[in-house]
């Protein structure tokens, strides 16, 4: 309830525009108003006179009363507006604010390390594509903070691994094919021991890389990662054997 | 589907997020939710309520749709490929121009060229549509024609875009690494700063192509056509591998099977032992060009000017001809006359 909508926005409108109804028909059953009305200067003597007298002002009296209507219900539409709004922005901050604790609490867990694939980076750190890999790393890193809670978000199986690790590797380093299988449809793929991994999808950061490589590991499929300048790409495991595999470009292992 | 996960949904989208990949919102309730644009890849409605949803343009690669209730959403350009509807409520639906492919499952008894729906298959007809912004990197659209189509800053590393029809589209600043572009038709295409690193653009012909700002490293470029009008990114070497197109060339002996060469002037060119099987010289000049022993097999020469050629010894067999009598010296001749 302390949350509710009603408590935080309809009812503050709701006060709000009665008494801003309250404050402009005061005059017209208070005798003070009279009093008051007396020491004003012209014309709004006049106006408040003619408010106070409904007899002699009907027309002036009725159409002040639909003003005082109307601006008590503007009164009310802005302040649910405001509070709406204040109440967006302590919403986002609280957001910010627990996902500022979370990340705190999985950097606890990690001992610390908040990328279990940190040590990938040292093998790399020698070469100009490495130290670009390396600013992804810490922009992921940064922007964690703020992202969205996934953990709550994506689907659970009960047999998938709580943690997939995420096998990053330089494109370059692989050799590349290009497959057909049993639907005649030709895809992109690497080849890794044998085995193929057919193009999956791009990603741009390290963050949306290895989240993917976890969902596709959720599903029971095998995947790898390889990144360059631009990004991520993420292979899936190919089970069956494809009925043609041509080296991509006619080139064959370049390292 | 519990209220925190909705509300975590809500306050990312209102950040910024739109990257909701393989979220689970089973049994949600989305009704009337505006998610146009958003990336599900993945994602879960099994169940949900999404009646009168907008997810124009949205990505809903493999999602699950099933029984889902998507009466009245706004389906439109969204990426269907892959999806799972059955049993889905699509009833007033809008579909138009939403992609699918043979693995997109429907409910029973819809139809989705009747909804207007476009497929992406090797073979499909795609001109002149508007695909732009979108993932569709290693998507198999082999001899697909994309003449005339929009797929500005597109998402297209590894696509298969073999003998693909890409006359006049409009692909600047995509990502086409990788991507096998052998023998397409790039013909006036605008690639401005697309990214063709790793391509494969063998035979393709790049007549009047704009690649201004193209990233061209490790392409492969051998036997591609040009021409004068071709606009290269600054600096760029043309690779001697490359067939410059141009009255009076030289291409003796070039392989141009299948190329589409429609209004192209050739006139006094040597294409002596040229290999033209199959291709398109539909209103091409070929006056005075020398085609002694090239092969023209199943040739469109409809409106082809050969006045003058040096036919001798040329394979004209299954050729299209408009006057069998001009194109007298042929050794082999089975033309089909207009």
């Amino acid at each position: 309830m302390d949350n509710s909508p009603f408590r935080r926005i309809v009812l503050p409108a709701l006060l709000a525009s009665s008494a801003g109804f309250a404050a402009l028909t005061w005059p017209m059953t208070s005798d003070r108003a009279v009093q008051v009305s007396e020491q004003l200067p012209q014309p709004l003597s006049y106006w408040v006179d003619s408010a106070l007298l409904p007899n002699q002002h009907k027309e002036f009296s009725i159409r002040y009363i639909g003003f005082a209507i109307l601006s008590s219900v503007a009164i009310g539409v802005g302040t649910a507006k405001a509070m709406r709004v204040r109440q967006g922005r302590v919403q986002r901050h609280q957001g910010l604010l627990d996902q500022v604790l979370l990340a705190d609490d999985q950097q606890e867990d990690f001992g610390g390390d908040r990328l279990p694939t940190a040590d990938h980076r040292q093998s790399h750190s020698t070469n100009l594509a490495a130290a670009d890999h390396d600013a992804a790393l810490t922009a992921t890193t940064a922007k964690a903070a703020t992202t969205l809670d996934w953990a709550s978000l994506l689907p659970t199986t009960p047999d998938a691994p709580a943690k997939a690790e995420l096998a990053s590797s330089p494109i370059d380093e692989h050799v590349l094919y290009h497959i057909q299988g049993a639907d005649q449809c030709r895809s992109l793929a690497l080849a890794i021991e044998g085995e193929y991994y057919r193009y999956y999808r791009n990603r741009p950061d390290l963050d949306k890389a290895r989240r993917l490589v976890q969902q596709l590991h959720q599903q029971g499929k095998r995947a790898v990662a390889t990144w360059d300048d631009n990004g991520y790409v993420v292979w899936v495991h190919q089970p069956e054997r494809p009925q043609q595999a041509v080296p991509w470009l006619g080139r064959l292992a370049t390292s | 589907m519990n209220l925190k996960t909705l509300e975590n949904l809500w306050t990312a989208f209102v950040e910024g997020e739109r990257d909701f990949t393989g979220i689970n919102l089973a049994g949600a309730d989305l009704n009337h939710w505006s998610l146009a644009r958003v990336d599900f890849w993945g994602a879960d409605f099994s169940g949900a309520n999404l009646t009168q949803a907008n997810f124009r343009r949205a990505n809903l690669k493999q999602t699950q749709f099933c029984n889902a209730k998507l009466a009245g959403a706004d389906l439109r350009w969204a990426d269907l490929r892959e999806a799972v509807l059955t049993g889905a409520d699509l009833d007033d639906a809008r579909l138009e121009g939403a992609l699918y492919n043979a693995q997109t499952q429907f409910p029973e008894g819809f139809n989705p060229g009747q909804a207007r729906m476009w497929s992406l298959a090797p073979g499909a007809a795609l001109a002149t549509k508007d695909l732009r912004e979108r993932d569709l990197g290693g998507t198999d659209l082999t001899a697909a024609d994309l003449s005339g189509a929009l797929l500005v800053n597109s998402q297209l590393f590894g696509a298969v875009l073999r003998r693909s029809n890409l006359l006049s589209a409009l692909i600047g600043d995509s990502d086409l690494r990788y991507a096998d572009l052998c023998q397409a038709t790039l013909m006036l295409a605008d690639l401005r700063g697309a990214d063709l690193r790793h391509s494969d653009l063998s035979r393709a012909n790049l007549i009047g192509a704009n690649l201004r700002g193209c990233q061209l490293a490790h392409a492969n470029l051998d036997g591609a056509l040009y021409s004068d009008s071709t606009h290269f990114p600054r600096g760029f070497q043309v690779p001697e591998t490359m067939h410059h197109l141009a009255p009076g060339a030289s291409l003796w002996g070039a392989d141009l099977s299948g190329a589409r060469l429609t209004g192209v002037d050739l006139s006094g060119a040597n294409l002596a032992g040229a290999n033209l099987m199959q291709a398109d010289l539909w209103g091409a000049c070929l006056a005075n060009a020398d085609l002694s022993g090239a092969n023209l097999l199943g040739t469109n020469l409809l409106g082809t000017d050969l006045t003058g050629a040096n036919l001798n010894q040329t394979n004209l067999m299954q050729a299209i001809i408009d006057m069998p009598g001009d194109v007298a010296g042929a050794v082999a001749f089975d033309s089909q006359p207009a």
